[in-house]
């Protein structure tokens, strides 16, 4: 209880700068905020690509139907395929004719169906991953009465950097939005501690043990924390309400992603806290 | 032993050699004065004795705690054994007498019933129950004082060291302090106090040890050495 009035009292003492101090750690929270979640979006995305990954197998012209059994037989072999569906090349005409729309009469000029017949594998999604998707493809492809694979190799490839940039920008963001908070609230602390020099000097002739002295200012660290933490991921959950007007597929940062950034905000404030405490506490009067 | 000082010496960065080969012992129940002009050295053995300062020769020990093997822990503990007081009282303004001497007592982490209870009874024991809630800026020197001395004597030490504890205040009531000290070394505690008022060291007849420039120059009852 003592500790705690301590840690409030001493964000009360320094006031403006504690005002301050927490305005710079949101604003620096909330441009990491703002990358996470467009991070979380474009994971969205390539979870949704994942889920329309498809491998289209082609079959040789005029496979026999023993070949045609056995070819089925051996799919069925492959593990990591959840669904296929066979597409005769009557459907594929079919299906071009309604992509063609009010062009398909072109396709009236046609003397014979020049569509193969393909099965249209889905892979299990633990196995939709882009190198997942190549090694099955090329292991069906060697499979006789194939004469094709495709498969969106080259935008899961793509759509897969992406992702991992956006990571990799993420922890850089991270790393200098993690300083800048270090280095506020070490600097918020610091005049506190100055302004208790006395305080801290008396409770340590009366046999406090350090870890007494520096908890109320640990503990400033977690207050000025939380609160840059609350105002920042309501700032960008607002940000998503508004994108989620006009792109209703927006999703917000999940569960895993906010107890992280919350998490980050807190330990980088109270780490502040701890290089101002350690510097002062060393330091003899 | 309470405390002993084994051949201690003192330099400071500066150059200074504030104390030079220093033996003494003070045992439990004594009333021990240390005297001798500024600079003699006496501040720098009373931060020894709560380890703010440490022998740069020698090695000082009080009660199970030597200068040669003390962590911060251990100097922690080692000040809930030694009470201090200071010349300019160091008592915290914002807080009131009540909060300036339960101070310790939070520090030791003692519940706020214990608190109450052994605040008032060291705040009636230095005459100061009605002072309570004032803040000690609108006490008296010798009423801070006394503040000072109550916060010393919250975790009942063994020992209590006064650096000069009547420096600021009047011929009366430095008196009136001696009287406290006398009367809380009565109640079996060592008290040291480090004064360069010879003539009110001499009157109250005890051991009094003297210093000049560092050096321990006599030791004895009630004889307050050349300076």
């Amino acid at each position: 209880m003592y500790i705690l009035k301590q840690a409030f009292s001493g964000i009360k003492r320094a006031g403006f700068m504690s005002v301050a101090c927490i305005l710079i750690t949101t604003f620096s929270l909330l441009i990491f905020g703002i990358f996470l979640l467009a991070t979380a979006n474009l994971r969205e995305v390539l979870r949704y690509a994942h889920e329309k990954v498809e491998i289209v197998a082609f079959l040789e012209d005029g496979i026999t139907s023993a070949r045609m059994d056995s070819l089925e037989a051996e799919l069925n072999a492959i593990p990591f395929i959840e669904d296929r569906t066979y597409v005769s090349p009557g459907s594929a005409l079919e299906r071009l004719r309604e992509e063609f729309g009010t062009r398909s009469f072109l396709l009236d000029a046609l003397e014979e169906n020049p569509m193969p017949a393909s099965f249209e594998i889905t892979l299990k999604p633990q196995y939709r991953l882009k190198d997942r998707v190549v090694s099955v493809a090329e292991r069906i492809r060697k499979l006789p009465g194939i004469e094709d694979v495709s498969y969106g190799r080259g935008w899961i490839a793509r759509l897969e950097s992406l992702v991992r940039m956006l990571a990799l920008i993420d922890i850089c963001v991270g790393v200098v939005v993690g300083v800048a908070s270090i280095v506020t609230v070490s600097y918020t602390v610091r005049l506190t501690l100055f302004a208790r020099k006395e305080h801290i000097r008396v409770l340590k002739l009366v046999g406090a043990t350090d870890w007494f002295v520096m908890l109320p200012f640990l503990l400033e660290g977690v207050i000025h924390g939380l609160i840059s933490v609350a105002i920042s991921l309501s700032v960008v959950y607002g940000a998503y309400r508004v994108i989620e007007v006009r792109i209703p597929q927006a999703v917000y940062m999940p569960p895993g992603m906010i107890l992280f950034f919350a998490s980050f905000g807190v330990i980088s404030a109270v780490l502040g806290s701890w290089v101002s405490l350690k510097t002062f506490m060393r330091a003899k009067d | 032993m309470l405390v002993e000082f084994r051949n201690v010496s003192k330099n400071y960065p500066s150059g200074l050699m504030a104390v030079k080969g220093v033996d003494l012992t003070i045992d439990r129940g004594e009333f021990v004065l240390l005297v001798g002009p500024s600079g003699a050295g006496k501040t720098t053995i009373m931060k020894m004795i709560y380890m703010d300062e440490f022998p740069s020769h020698g090695e000082v020990v009080v009660g199970r705690y030597s200068s040669r093997s003390v962590n911060d822990r251990k100097i922690a503990m080692l000040r809930r054994q030694v009470g201090v007081v200071f010349q300019e009282f160091r008592l915290l303004r914002d807080l009131t007498v009540f909060e300036n001497i339960a101070l310790p007592l939070r520090a030791v982490g003692k519940r706020e019933g214990q608190i109450k209870k052994r605040v008032s009874n060291v705040l009636y024991s230095v005459g100061l129950s009605s002072k309570r809630h004032q803040f000690p800026l609108k006490l008296s020197g010798g009423e801070q004082q006394r503040v000072a001395i109550a916060r010393a004597m919250a975790l009942r030490p063994p020992i209590l060291l006064a650096d000069e504890p009547t420096g600021n205040l009047d011929p009366d009531t430095s008196e009136q302090i001696f009287e406290l000290l006398l009367d809380i070394n009565r109640g079996g505690t060592s008290v040291l106090v480090a004064t360069h008022e010879h003539d009110m060291a001499g009157r109250l007849g005890k051991r009094i040890i003297t210093l000049v420039g560092g050096r321990l120059v006599s030791d004895g009852d009630g004889i307050a050495g050349k300076e």
